[in-house]
């Protein structure tokens, strides 16, 4: 149990560092792309002599990856042609990236269940009779409740912070699971107790 | 180990107030940055929320903590 949490807290930012990287087709390596016609849409801005050019140009990566930029160019009869930053949409991975993705999911489902496993029966064990409903109901339900239902309100106001990344948000759940690794590791006894069938 | 355990009660003891004053420095924050009545009354039920669910948390740990420091949990090991 405790080691599922430990393995959490060491791999969730290189996981999603992974995710990020490999799906930021800004550096991508575009020799023998294949581009395919771009669709142009004009379309006139009301209430304004100016209009909108927007075009979507579908790109094949070598490796089968492949994404649609779009750009937005407003051209106005004033200042001419104004150029926007091109936008990647509709992204598609390439094969191999798509399962190693699929491969990193399911270790963390390994790391879950590492957790969830022995929870029931540990927590059945840790408590006398009299108390047994409330413990194990009371520590389950806040875990799974609080510290997991308010994860993505408190993942966004850290990445709300000064100089956050878009990963600061997982310092939350790295941060409980380390108070509970070091709680676990600490206080509790993993031995049985003498009076568990009182 | 038992010394450890006592010294890490204070480290619970401590950690419940101070994350009590992040919450409400953050609170407070957050809702004065509102422009908007509507964002405000928005920014003030979440956030009453967020203090009102982990008060009785962080009240809770400092308990924790309280009786590691009394040596409650040396009894444990057995």
């Amino acid at each position: 149990m405790l080691s599922g949490m430990l393995l959490g807290i060491v791999f969730y930012r290189p996981i999603y560092q992974t995710f990020l990287d490999d799906t930021d087709f800004s550096k991508a390596n575009l020799t023998n792309a294949t581009y395919q016609m771009p669709k142009v849409k004009h379309e006139l801005i009301p209430n304004t002599n100016d209009s909108l050019y927007t075009s979507t140009t579908k790109i094949t990566l070598k490796n089968g990856a492949s994404f649609n930029k779009v750009q937005a160019d407003t051209i106005s009869i004033k200042y001419g042609t104004i150029p926007a930053k091109a936008i990647i949409k509709d992204k598609v991975l390439s094969t191999p990236v798509f399962w190693k993705f699929i491969g990193l999911i399911f270790f963390q489902i390994l790391l879950v269940t590492m957790v969830y496993g022995p929870i029931a029966a540990f927590l059945v064990e840790l408590f006398p009779t009299k108390i047994r409903y409330t413990s194990m109901s009371l520590p389950y339900h806040i875990g799974n409740g609080v510290f997991g239902g308010l994860v993505p309100f408190i993942a966004t106001l850290i990445a709300s912070f000064e100089g956050a990344t878009p990963l600061s948000g997982l310092w939350y759940p790295i941060g409980i699971a380390a108070l509970s690794l070091v709680i676990g590791t600490v206080y509790l006894s993993n031995k049985r107790d003498e009076n568990v069938i009182d | 180990m038992n010394k450890l355990k006592r010294i890490l009660g204070l480290v619970w003891m401590a950690l419940g107030p101070i994350a009590m004053t992040f919450l409400f420095i953050q609170a407070i924050h957050k809702v004065s940055l509102t422009h908007t009545d509507i964002e405000r009354t928005n920014a003030i039920l979440q956030w009453g929320i967020i203090i009102f669910i982990f008060f009785p948390i962080c009240l809770g740990l400092m308990i924790f903590g309280f009786y590691a420091l009394k040596g409650e949990y040396e009894k444990l090991e057995s």
